[in-house]
């Protein structure tokens, strides 16, 4: 009995040859991805970026730090100096007031118009990302954005002008990178409509104070 | 007649078949020649190397930070020494006080809630089962939308500039590395708070995730809980540009 037709048997080896090649193709790219999967570039890049994040961030706590020290030893100089202590005093009533929105902000920074119309989790991630690349104070349509401002809460209909206090190019530069938060929202919603200018001096409103009802402080305060 | 006579004889798509294997064959070669690295690379010791640094500054952050709160606690001691030996304005004294209180810069105890949201703990672990820097920052929002006048994540104090931020499936919070579970602690009107970020029909990416895969989403009232005070960078305003 015959194991293949008269036609097919001459062909036997160049379909044997073809099977072998195939598996070796396959075999050579699973080993490609392999060999990627086992140095694990993507994990590399990401350590080299959280790398270069700590490096910067461990740079400023250290100078914050020192700050630190310096304030100590003022205070411990102030004892005998009323003066030296209200100044100490006032210093960080001014750094509170400028987290709290309770005072006006006044420098350069940018201001950005959306005239496409957010999502709250668009407006959400658009303010996280001014806040990443340093802004020290935002407006939304000539009102200070203080703790309380949620976009959970605001009814705000396009266009929207931020107004946002920090280094005008590094701003307008983190922005509007490839892959920055503009890029992000527009792959995820189509084209945005938005502006963004550099401006040498902004005046930020103040927010009214908030009331604090529910926390107490664990020690007592006076930080001077 | 041999088998290579009659497969030289063969008809034309015959022909054809050997030559595309032929050309399969040498492309095969050459790409198995051209991988063949020039030097002896180790590829696992730049990712060892870079693994052991990020480990050893994310050590130096921490201690730094210890070292911030130590100091700042030196600094309240001395302060509240000098302002009785001083007798300054009292009234400068407790509006200060107020400040730093509802700027985040104390630690801070009160009712408040406990949410924990963490990944799926079975099935496959895709985009859609895990907790994201993204539901972080929705939680956050609508928290401080709501009354809370305090919250934290991980014990990293949260203040009106603090990003969440995330590379790959790393999470920051105040450039500070945190890992899952996240515990998100909030001081406010307790009931409110808890009311807001149960409601289905405002989060509902997270409470349809928490639903169909298995995300881990808890909410607890509690009548006391602690924050401690922020940490971080401070922001500051840029000097003016001549």
């Amino acid at each position: 009995m015959k194991l293949l037709p008269d036609n097919l048997a001459p062909m036997m080896p160049i379909l044997v040859s073809g099977i072998i090649l195939g598996a070796l193709g396959v075999w050579q790219l699973s080993a490609h991805d392999r060999i990627r999967l086992a140095v694990q570039p993507e994990t590399k890049e990401t350590l080299a970026v959280e790398v270069a994040r700590l490096s910067t961030t461990n740079g400023d706590l250290r100078q914050r730090l020192a700050d630190l020290a310096q304030r100590e030893y003022s205070v411990a100089s102030a004892l005998t100096d009323r003066q030296a202590a209200e100044r100490s005093l006032q210093e960080q009533r001014q750094q509170a007031d400028l987290l709290n929105g309770t005072t006006p902000a006044i420098g350069p920074g940018i201001r950005l118009v959306v005239k496409h119309q957010l999502t709250i989790t668009q407006q959400v991630d658009l303010l996280n990302a001014l806040h990443n690349i340093g802004a020290a104070a935002v407006a939304i349509n000539g009102q200070r954005a203080a703790w309380s401002y949620s976009p959970w809460r605001s009814t705000l209909s396009a266009p929207v002008v931020y107004e946002v206090l920090g280094s005008p190019a590094a701003l307008e530069s983190a922005l509007t990178r490839r892959g920055g938060v503009i890029d992000q929202i527009e792959q995820s919603g189509g084209l945005l409509d938005i502006q963004i200018s550099q401006v040498s001096n902004l005046t930020l409103p103040a927010a009214p104070a908030e009331e604090v009802k529910f926390a107490r402080p664990v020690e007592r305060t006076a930080s001077f | 007649m041999s088998a290579l006579t009659r497969t030289i004889s063969a008809p034309l798509l015959t022909q054809v078949a050997l030559v595309a294997l032929c050309v399969l064959a040498g492309i095969l070669v050459s790409a198995q020649w051209q991988s063949r690295p020039t030097r002896v690379v180790n590829p696992v010791q730049p990712y060892t190397s870079l693994t052991d640094t990020r480990d050893a500054l994310a050590e130096e952050q921490a201690n730094l930070k210890a070292e911030i709160e130590q100091t700042q606690k030196n600094i309240d001691e001395r302060a509240q020494a000098l302002a009785s030996s001083q007798q300054l304005d009292s009234q400068l004294v407790a509006d200060t006080d107020q400040a730093l209180l509802a700027a985040g810069l104390v630690a801070v105890k009160g009712r408040g809630v406990i949410i924990t949201l963490d990944d799926a703990p079975r099935g496959d672990l895709t985009d859609q089962a895990i907790a994201h820097a993204a539901d972080l920052r929705d939680l956050i929002s609508l928290l401080r939308g709501s009354g809370a006048e305090a919250i934290s994540i991980n014990g990293e104090r949260v203040i009106a500039t603090t990003a969440i931020d995330c590379i790959v499936n790393t999470i920051l919070v105040n450039q500070t590395r945190i890992s899952n579970p996240f515990v998100v602690t909030a001081i406010g009107p307790a009931e409110e708070l808890a009311r807001v970020v149960e409601d289905p029909q405002i989060l509902r990416d997270l409470h349809r995730r928490v639903a169909a895969e298995g995300v881990i989403y808890k909410v607890e009232q509690k009548s006391q809980v602690e924050i401690p005070a922020f940490r971080g960078l401070l922001p500051s305003i840029p000097g003016p540009i001549l």
